[in-house]
């Protein structure tokens, strides 16, 4: 793969046969070595080639293997020059994101509470494969008002607030989604998924702030350096990864309809103005809206198990303060939206379809998609790095605007393979190391702890100070853990 | 942690499935002497990667399978799909094909299966059966597939 150096942050892949585009990748030496030799740089090149694309095809500095595109890519495509949507290009697990709780309680008074917090966290809250309630299933008319108003649907049922709606991405609800276009098998996994977490990477993380980079920033969005914080990620379950797959197939079909070659047919798609390509974009506008949800909803348990623990005796002394965990923001970093963005030499607007696989929107002061507490400074972002040691929150720059159609990067990337992962932590405790680090970990799996322990990540920080330094992001606080419930 | 009672832990993969390493997610080579068994091995090659190592007891008639697909990729992706949406969501664990039609050239399926109850708590979430190096290809020792899954 040929590659050269644009300055300390930037790598050029040169545009050669079918590409259509650079690529354009963000790393320093460090991270550069690291996948120099990885398939996902050759990911990045595959992408460059797809009808309608524009700028460049972009890979984060948390880039690695996908299928089809890289994990941390991110291109967009002009429908005006027949450019297309792919449901490779915005992942199985549509929408899926992180939102960020701040609260008014310092880590010194949650300490001797956090294993109680832990175990009722993971009782009421679902995790692992497939896992769902028992108590709390819909039925397909539920899942149904769910796909098509999102998160005003959870405000209805009292499972959140209006403030709550004004911090997630797009109100937590996406305009033109298609309930009908979305399948029958989809609906049926999403019946008693609504609330949980998942497995894999996805998690709910109790943390502290521990350090503040910009204190002005942090204080506007109510982060105080030594108080709790909770993290969710997670995304659609198994209703979207349902839509993802359903859609691959009539894609595939589609791209021989339309005439366009796949180096990858994981990169099936079809241009965004046709029947096959609409029909996917109101699927996956639907299955978004469904991830929005259920992160709104473990984001409600979160606050009712906060209330069961700080509200008895010795508690509540604060009026409830304890446990309304204010949301920050919810964001996410798997999909693909209509947006305007500036490109070519005339620097016009022009609508694009953006996909970011694994990357993060990242809104640059001013823009007008803000909410209005966060449109003077930025966008919040959220990277989250592994389970024992830190993660980041960032804000949305005018140089992501520029050069990344306005996104960054979205977690730390993997560095092993979850085979090796298993096999490395063969025979550890690993449950009572993080303990002995003064972390609480809750599984359902130990597969899942095996897959996901420190040394399979990235060091965040290395990935955080390359998107810092590029300008296609900026720190404002990092948080380190104290409680994590996993899959 | 939750535990999985009245389930063996076996960490061996399934005769002729190979895992392969890949960054983010997971995948397996499969080999076969025919193209029936081939489907059978990645079948149990799919079962025994969702359901980590542990093989549950007990046995099973599950609903006849019939698939249709563009190529024999493609009806190989379906087929896996088809064995894990039952695994998840239907609580069926394939662990024997009893007889199966395939027509390769047609692309179209047709098989009768058996299994048993899936674990109640496996270890690991499969989001999908990828496109992405999908092969199905006749070799030296018979046929060879390789498929890499979302996880």
């Amino acid at each position: 793969m040929e590659i050269e150096r644009v300055d300390g942050f930037r790598w050029r892949i040169p545009r050669r046969g079918a590409m259509r585009v650079d690529g354009l990748v963000f790393a320093d030496d460090l991270i550069m070595d690291a996948v120099r030799d990885d398939p996902a740089l050759e990911q990045v090149a595959n992408v460059a080639t797809l009808p309608g694309i524009v700028g460049a095809s972009i890979g984060m500095p948390d880039i690695h293997w996908g299928y089809g595109f890289p994990i941390g890519g991110v291109a967009a495509f002009d429908p005006a020059e027949g450019g297309i949507i792919s449901p490779g290009g915005v992942g199985y697990d549509i929408n899926c994101g992180v939102r960020l709780h701040t609260s008014r309680i310092h880590v010194d008074e949650l300490r001797p509470r956090l294993p109680k917090l832990m175990d009722l966290l993971f009782e009421r809250i679902p995790a692992g494969v497939g896992k769902g309630y028992e108590s709390f299933v819909l039925d397909d008319a539920g899942v149904r008002g769910i796909l098509e108003r999102g998160a005003e649907w959870a405000l209805d049922e009292g499972l959140a607030t209006e403030a709550d709606l004004g911090r997630i991405e797009d109100g937590g609800r996406l305009a033109g989604a298609d309930a009908e276009a979305v399948g029958a098998r989809a609906v049926r996994r999403g019946r008693d998924q609504v609330g949980t977490v998942g497995s894999g990477n996805h998690f709910i993380e109790v943390g502290w702030v521990d350090e503040l980079y910009d204190e002005e920033a942090a204080r506007t969005m109510g982060l105080e350096r030594g108080h709790v914080t909770v993290f969710i990620h997670s995304g659609s379950r198994g209703l979207g990864y349902q839509v993802c797959d359903d859609h691959l197939d009539v894609m595939l079909k589609a791209s021989k309809r339309y005439g366009i070659e796949l180096p990858d047919r994981q990169l099936a798609c079809a241009p965004v103005e046709s029947p096959e390509g609409e029909h996917y974009i109101g699927a996956m506008r639907a299955a978004a809206n469904f991830a929005f949800v259920n992160r709104q909803v473990m984001g409600h348990r979160v606050r009712e198990v906060f209330q069961r623990v700080f509200g008895g005796a010795g508690g509540g002394d604060r009026g409830g303060a304890e446990w309304s965990l204010p949301l920050v923001y919810d964001v996410a970093h798997n999909n693909a939206k209509l947006e305007r963005h500036a490109v070519g030499a005339d620097g016009a607007e022009r609508p694009l379809w953006v996909h970011r696989k694994g990357a993060t929107r990242a809104f640059p002061p001013g823009h007008p998609d803000l909410p209005p507490v966060y449109r003077k400074l930025g966008q919040p972002v959220f990277i989250p790095g592994d389970m024992g040691r830190y993660s980041y929150v960032l804000v949305g720059t005018p140089g992501a605007a520029r050069e990344t159609f306005a996104s960054t990067c979205h977690g730390a990337g993997r560095l092993l393979s979850r085979r090796r992962s298993r096999r490395d932590s063969r025979g550890r405790d690993l449950i009572g190391e993080f303990r002995r680090q003064g972390i609480e970990v809750r599984a359902s799996s130990g597969g899942t702890v095996a897959e996901e322990v420190p040394e399979a990540y990235k060091d965040v920080a290395d990935v955080v100070r390359v998107v810092d330094g590029a300008g296609i992001g900026r720190r404002v606080a990092r948080l380190r853990p104290l409680g994590v419930l996993k899959g | 942690m939750r535990e999985n009672v009245g389930h063996t832990r076996v960490d061996a993969p399934p005769e002729g499935v190979e895992p392969l390493d890949h960054t983010a997610d997971v995948g397996f080579e499969v080999h076969a002497p025919t193209p029936e068994a081939l489907f059978e091995r990645a079948a149990l090659g799919a079962v025994w990667l969702a359901g980590g190592s542990l093989l549950p007891e007990g046995e099973i008639e599950g609903a006849p399978v019939e698939l249709e697909a563009e190529d024999a990729a493609a009806l190989l992706r379906s087929w896996l799909r088809e064995v894990l949406f039952r695994f998840e969501v239907e609580g069926f664990a394939l662990r024997a094909v009893q007889q199966i039609e395939l027509d390769l050239e047609g692309a179209r399926l047709g098989a009768r299966v058996r299994g048993c109850e899936a674990p109640p708590n496996p270890e690991r979430e499969i989001k999908g059966v990828t496109w992405h190096g999908l092969e199905l290809v006749p070799d030296r020792d018979g046929w060879r597939a390789r498929v890499i899954f979302d996880v």
